[in-house]
């Protein structure tokens, strides 16, 4: 960047060598010469910036479109789907949006073609749905003693809710090699917006072939908006939005079944604001009631770890912070002992004892 | 930050294309463009949260009752009573924001050692984006006012210069002297230093959106967050990343700033400067976040008579300082300790040099070399605690530094290739940066429109999914 010599004391008021500058002038200011630049008439920036960015839309309208379709489900979203269309509509029959691709290509970065449409997700839920199928016999989750040569594979994971609490199991488990985890928060994600992030998918193609023999999920937090449900905008209150999301639950908890695998779905804590903290109550409730009906599946509460002291929302505990500053999300603290309730519920359900 | 308009966001770019057009059809009309701004600025700042504007304009409407009421007066006692009215008034709202919870966890964590339960529970308060800027601005218009240095400006003039929406939130810290007197300039509309304006944009958003995201998601957030699953090598790099991380978001973050008011015709100092060439502390805080340096020197580190008085005062002073600037930060003791490290170093630093002057010592061929390198790795130091979440995380990173050996995985050939292109481009003359963008600004419309547009297309490329938050909001 321009500088000034070093030694220079930018905002000391000494006369500046160039006579024709104004006296009182800060040196601080003096990087702005033009330094053989030319300048321009304000029309002409006007100008110019418009059609850098109208071109830039057209090089980018992957991306815009992207943008457009994560605004929540409803008129919103599709005034900003249409006014995208355009510019998409140029980059195709141009060619130029496929730049941005190629680029994204090369660095290993996922492209959505802004020609497909809005993507609706939903279907992955439809194609991973199991027939449901009698329980087998024997204990739903199988127990073993895991060792360092044999370790237990553990996947956790789910919306931003899971940032911290994946990084104190992780902590938890450093000195412990007989656990071998992986990880996944996902921020923005949840069951609600498979077009955003599509978890069915991604727990068929990345997490089930590891054949994980834990899996601990944690989902809620965004999911409590607009649902496109066969093509229609439904807001939560609504029975069918209420319907198809403990569809979507149980969809997933049947999907994640496994040969004696342990399914442990966290609930939400309590949130500050009151509003937001019964809609959690209300998913939190189905997480319960699906879970029940599933011997593989185990609900963890977390609101009653993350509310030591008793009933309503708590930020502090012991004078240490279990809530980030938002009302939402949990500080280490408070990740630290909902990880430990998570290690505690996967010990006693997946772990034996004394080996077998 | 969920809310508000970030300068990287289409939102803001919507916003400032408004506000670009109307300003400079206003600019002829003083009252109205002026009337203009204000409205513009309040409107960006409500988007975060609109309580906050009443904040904003409490302290505009009291810091220019001291301005005006110290110039009027004449009985120096008076005028510094005045002064410390105003200073202790700026002072008590930042503090309350600011540092009241870290005070209640503090002394309540104390008491508690010594078994006494004081059952104090933190407030919880919300700090307000941008409150440490424009008071540390609203202190520079009262004291300069104080010292003769600066008249008191029409209320209105004020106001725009405190709420200005560019520097609001993130900086750079805009003097009363630097921007005031501009906005009675006659500012020529058919002179618009575009190419500076553009490059520092584009720059800005290079700096911000992609090199930033990259490094924060390949390598440091991970390993600040849980340096126990890493190995030294990786946390040696993740270290070296987070210098360039830091530098890349809030240097971009105020070039983007800077880009800005240069389009509505205002021009902002300078607020970095290739940090990382600096082979001295001394030369370090010359380069780094120069609005806040200079601000802590001139109404600090001078008041408390830093450049007179004995030596030992001197270091004292230099110390005192820098710890005030960490803690400036943020109320943890993570930001203290940087402080503390940053005036440590420099106080020794100074008496080193003296001595060497006073012996005549002769630097040799490699002393730039080895006083780069000490310089940066004093700085990465220092950075160690100005990341980690808490003093454990810190001694964890520096006991695995030397306890850990091994390579990790978190360590790729781009993450090394950025950092060391993000070092090394610091080190190109400004002559060349210069003579491109003379080139850039001599070549045609349609040329200039489409080398942006280029631009704009790799940052959103190589750009992570969303908006990334912005490390210096917090502060």
């Amino acid at each position: 960047m321009t500088g000034h010599r070093p030694g220079d004391e930018p905002h000391l008021e000494v006369d500046p060598p160039d006579a024709a500058r104004d006296r009182s002038e800060p040196r601080s200011l003096r990087y702005h010469d033009l330094a053989g630049s030319r300048p321009i008439p304000a029309g002409r920036v006007l100008v110019i910036g418009s059609v850098a960015l109208l071109l830039a839309a057209v090089l980018n309208a992957d991306g815009l479109f992207e943008l457009a379709t994560r605004q929540p489900v409803g008129w919103k979203r599709d005034v900003a789907a249409t006014a995208v269309a355009p510019f998409c509509a140029v980059g195709r029959i141009t060619h130029l949006k496929d730049v941005r691709a190629e680029i994204r290509d090369a660095a290993d970065k996922e492209v959505h073609d802004c020609s497909d449409g809005p993507r609706s997700g939903s279907a992955t839920f439809d194609e991973v749905a199991v027939a449901p199928t009698e329980p087998a016999e024997g204990p739903a989750i199988t127990r073993r003693a895991p060792t360092t040569a044999a370790p237990l594979r553990m996947w956790l994971g789910g919306d931003s809710m899971t940032i911290e609490l994946a990084q104190s199991v992780e902590e938890a488990v450093a000195a412990r090699p007989e656990v071998e985890l992986a990880t996944h928060p996902q921020v923005s994600s949840g069951l609600t917006r498979p077009d955003f992030f599509d978890w069915p998918a991604y727990f068929r193609d990345e997490v089930l072939p590891t054949r994980p023999e834990a899996v601990v999920v944690m989902f809620g937090a965004n999911d409590s908006q607009g649902m496109d449900i066969d093509g229609a905008p439904y807001q939560p209150s609504s029975p069918e939005w209420q319907a198809e999301y403990r569809r979507r639950v149980g969809v997933v908890m049947d999907q994640l079944r496994g040969d004696g695998r342990l399914v442990l779905w966290v609930g939400q804590p309590r949130m500050r604001d009151t509003g937001f903290d019964q809609r959690m109550a209300t998913l939190d409730r189905i997480y319960a009631q699906e879970a029940e009906d599933r011997p593989w599946v185990r609900f963890l509460d977390s609101r009653a770890i993350l509310s030591p002291d008793g009933e309503g929302y708590q930020a502090t505990a012991d004078g240490v912070s279990l809530r980030q500053g938002d009302g939402i999300h949990l500080d280490r603290a408070g990740a630290d002992l909902l990880a430990e309730a998570v290690l505690d519920a996967v010990e006693a359900e997946v772990m034996a004892t004394s080996p077998p | 930050m969920e809310h508000g308009v970030l300068f990287p966001t289409f939102e803001f770019a919507v916003f400032f294309s408004v506000v670009f057009v109307l300003n400079w059809l206003l600019r002829p009309h003083p009252l109205a463009w002026r009337l203009f701004l204000l409205g513009a600025s309040f409107v960006f700042y409500a988007a975060f949260e609109p309580v906050y504007c009443l904040l904003l304009a409490a302290s505009i409407l009291v810091n220019q009752a001291f301005g005006v009421a110290i110039a009027r007066q004449a009985h120096p006692g008076r005028r510094r009573a005045l002064l410390a009215g105003a200073v202790v008034a700026n002072l008590a709202a930042l503090g309350y924001y600011k540092y009241t919870d870290f005070f209640v966890e503090s002394v309540g964590g104390a008491l508690e050692l010594v078994g006494i339960d004081t059952g104090w529970v933190p407030l919880g308060i919300v700090l307000p984006v941008a409150i440490s800027f424009f008071t540390f601005q609203a202190l520079s218009y009262v004291i300069d006012i104080y010292r003769g240095h600066a008249e008191p400006s029409p209320l209105l003039d004020f106001a725009v210069y405190l709420s200005f929406f560019p520097h609001l939130v993130a900086g750079p810290i805009v003097r009363a002297r630097e921007l005031l007197p501009q906005l009675t300039e006659h500012a020529d509309p058919r002179r618009v230093n575009a190419a500076l304006a553009f490059r520092l944009i584009m720059a800005g958003l290079f700096k911000k959106v992609v090199i930033s995201s990259f490094l924060s998601a390949a390598i440091v957030d991970d390993v600040f967050a849980v340096p126990e699953a890493h190995r030294s090598l990786e946390i040696l790099v993740a270290v070296y990343a987070y210098a360039i991380q830091i530098y890349a978001d809030f240097s971009g973050y105020t070039d983007i700033a800077i880009g800005c008011a240069l389009l509505l015709g205002l021009r902002f100092p300078q607020n970095f400067d290739a940090p990382y060439t600096a082979t001295s502390m001394q030369s370090f805080w010359r380069r780094w976040h120069m609005t806040l340096s200079f601000w802590l020197r001139d109404y600090l580190y001078i008041p408390l008579g830093g450049n007179q008085g004995s030596r030992q005062w001197a270091f004292a002073t230099l110390f005192l300082t820098m710890l005030i600037g960490g803690f400036w930060h943020g109320a943890a003791w993570t930001f203290l300790i940087w402080g503390a490290i940053h005036g440590l170093a420099l106080a020794v630093e100074r008496r080193v040099l003296d001595g060497w002057a006073a012996a005549g010592k002769v630097p040799g061929p490699w002393s730039p070399v080895l006083r780069w390198l000490a310089t940066f790795h004093v700085v990465c130091l220092a950075w160690i605690f100005f990341r980690a979440e808490s003093l454990g995380v810190a001694g964890t990173i520096l006991w695995r530094l030397v306890a850990a050996p091994g390579l990790g995985e978190a360590v790729t050939p781009m993450v090394l290739l950025v950092i060391a292109v993000s070092i090394g481009s610091q080190f190109v003359p400004t002559g060349w940066v210069d003579r491109a963008q003379a080139v850039f600004s001599r070549s045609a419309p349609a040329v200039q429109a489409v080398a942006l547009a280029v631009g704009l297309l790799f940052v959103d490329a190589l750009g992570p999914e969303g908006v990334p938050p912005f490390i210096y909001f917090q502060f």
